[in-house]
């Protein structure tokens, strides 16, 4: 998140933004973003993980949302879906702003 | 999971405003920061020292000073004797101090909280899954909270809650009705 932080004006640079969505308490998420101060909307997927469920990242042991990146262009079509495998490093920002100019 | 999304769109986070009542100086305390949404605290339940099930909305009625901290946090051991004396003053003039203590085992807890001859409700917050809820990454994490349950500040870091300035911050939230 404090990568994704950082790096924001190079994902608006290629007209992209940034969501985060995980499925804490809309309390524990603004309380995550006040303390990295993130500029970037964090959403709350609280309590059933509706949204976790539809992209198929949920995790119904852990009742949490796998880490996971998609990308959807300007008419809202998803074009491009990773999900991390248990301890598989992060995907780096300059992979996925590359991702995001395949889509221009 | 992450998101990444060419096209975005998201509203505002709604900005109430308190109506009919004082404003209220947050800032006289060094780094508390106002939380102007007026969200509701959550509720959650844990044991005491005794065991016994203690939770938030048992304070509703009160305002109420919600604290985490663990003892290997040395800014919570310097901030908690001035806790202690602001509850000694305004225990019985509405505020109730909340301690949690994060993921620590029961014995170390007490045995530090006995050492610092506090006598402010402490409850065990053993899993950490509170602190989570709360937003405790760093300690200390302070929490005001209003008689009707209201999130009004928080606080990351320790303050000295015995200061004139803090003092009167308690004093103001106590006497609103």
């Amino acid at each position: 998140m404090s990568s994704s932080r950082d790096d924001y004006s190079k994902f608006t640079a290629v007209d992209a933004e940034i969501v985060g969505i995980s499925m804490n308490h809309p309390l524990s998420q603004k309380a995550f973003s006040d303390f990295l101060k993130l500029n970037f909307p964090l959403l709350a997927d609280f309590p059933d993980g509706k949204t976790t469920q539809a992209y198929g990242v949920f995790n119904a042991d852990r009742r949490l949302a796998v880490r996971s990146y998609f990308i959807i262009d300007k008419q809202g079509v998803l074009r491009y879906k990773k999900v991390l495998a248990p301890k598989e490093p992060l995907v780096e920002n300059e992979a996925l702003i590359a991702e995001v100019k395949k889509l221009q | 999971m992450f998101l990444l999304a060419a096209v975005f769109s998201c509203c505002g986070a709604v900005n109430a405003q308190t109506v009919g009542k004082p404003p209220i100086d947050y800032t006289v305390v060094p780094k508390l920061q106002e939380l102007k949404d007026l969200a509701p605290a959550p509720d959650f339940t844990l044991p005491n020292p005794d065991g016994r099930k203690v939770s938030l909305k048992d304070f509703r009625g009160k305002v109420v000073f919600l604290n985490f901290w663990a003892t290997w946090c040395e800014s919570c051991r310097e901030e908690m004797p001035s806790m202690e004396r602001l509850y000694r003053e305004f225990k019985g003039k509405g505020l109730e101090i909340v301690a949690v203590n994060i993921k620590e085992k029961r014995p170390d807890a007490l045995a530090f909280y006995g050492k610092l001859q506090l006598t402010y409700p402490v409850v065990l917050d053993s899993e950490g899954e509170v602190g989570l809820l709360y937003g405790a990454f760093g300690l200390p994490v302070t929490y005001l909270i209003d008689r009707k349950g209201t999130l009004l500040a928080r606080l990351w870091g320790p303050a000295d809650w015995y200061s004139p300035a803090a003092r009167g911050l308690i004093k103001s939230l106590v006497e609103q009705k």
